[in-house]
This record gives C-alpha cells, structure tokens and sequence, in this order.
C-alpha cells in the first residue's frame, strides 16, 4: 500500500496530481480536502488536456466559503494521485485565488474511489488501489 | 523564459524562486505518489497567469509540472476552501 508522507507545519495538506490526455501530462500541486464533494482544477489546465470547459454543458453550483459560485463540470479522459489512477473522472473547474499555493483541491469524489487512511500521528497517508 | 540542460531535483528548483510560478518539464516521477521528483524549468514568472497562458500553447515536453515556488500561505493567511 503506497504511503506518503505529508508535511504537518504546513496548513494544508498539499499533494500532487496528474491529469492526462493523449499528448500531455499536467502535474498540479492541490490541496487534500475531505469537505470537497469535488475534485477542482483550474480552468486553463482543463483546456490544456484538452477538456474546454466553455463546451461544458454540465454546470454545478459550489457552496464557498463566502459564495456560491456556478461553475464547469467536466470529465478528464485520465486523473492520477497518490499512485491511483481514474479513467474519466469527473471534475469541476474553478481557479482558486492567486494567493493560493496550490492550484486545486483533491475532493470526496477521488477519496471516495479508494481506501484512504490519515494518520495525523505518523503525518503519513496511506491509499490502496481503487475498490 | 529559462531554458536549463541538467534536469534538476523539484525542491532545488523550488528553492531557486522566491513567490514564483514555475512550469517545469519533469524528467521523473514518483509513480507511487504521484509526486514529481526531477525536472528542467521551462518557464516562471511571478504571475500565475502568465504561465496558464503558456499552457494554452504547451511547450513540446509531454509531461509538465505546474508549481508554485512556496507551499505555504503568505503570513497572515489560512485555508477554509
């Protein structure tokens, strides 16, 4: 079972996550967020692998912290983190304030699709293979 | 633009850059993790924009790494995404 080891000074718990078409794999720093029913990249990325948002027919409305915001649902032919690979996962597209260090959030519905484990005690997770 | 021959561990080229957007072209990757480990800066700049504008016409490596240079909020700033 692949574990990682997550840096307990920092506010967030940062990870990284890759999204890939036929011709590109984009790496993006996000932020483990178990109070995200969704996984959230940013806008260009989403146009980079090929998955334009504006073509979207699919719109969601997010509960913010300050607002609710209606934005792109869109699907990702490939989305990998923590050594677990999606096939055309759901995703939703959104740019997170530039004062931000991470560009994305890595919500329930990629958590959900595995078995996770946060060891705030050893600073370690440990996720299996999808169920 | 920066363009480097030696590719170059993620953290060292994070510690080149003060509070910078980095486009990295990665040479190897954690597959367990999915963590970047290694790679040649393509691009930085201060403005996040100005390297997803660059996305838009990617550069010829296939695997590319977005980063910002800090993992840590600015002072003063905490997270409630």
């Amino acid at each position: 079972m692949p574990k990682f080891k997550f840096n307990p000074r920092e506010s967030i718990i940062i990870c990284h996550a890759e999204i890939t078409n036929q011709k590109i794999e984009l790496s993006l720093k996000m932020a483990l967020d178990t109070g995200a029913t969704y996984t959230m990249i940013p806008i260009e990325v989403a146009i980079a692998v090929g998955c334009d948002p504006l073509r979207s027919r699919r719109r969601i409305e997010i509960i913010t912290g300050s607002s609710v915001e209606y934005v792109p649902l869109i699907t990702v032919p490939k989305f990998r983190a923590f050594g677990v690979e999606i096939k055309d996962m759901e995703v939703i597209c959104h740019n997170l304030p530039s004062q931000s260090p991470v560009e994305g959030l890595l919500g329930l519905n990629f958590l959900k699709k595995s078995r996770v484990v946060i060891d705030f005690s050893k600073n370690m997770i440990e996720v299996s293979v999808p169920i | 633009m920066e363009k480097t021959n030696k590719a170059e561990r993620i953290e060292t080229i994070k510690k080149r850059f003060h509070r910078e957007w980095l486009l990295i072209a990665v040479n190897e990757i954690d597959k367990a993790t999915t963590t970047p480990l290694s790679g040649k800066v393509v691009a930085h700049s201060p403005h996040r924009e100005d390297i997803y504008q660059l996305l838009l016409k990617p550069p010829k490596a296939k695997k590319l790494l977005i980063e910002y240079s800090e993992d840590s909020f600015p002072k003063g700033y905490a997270a409630a995404f």
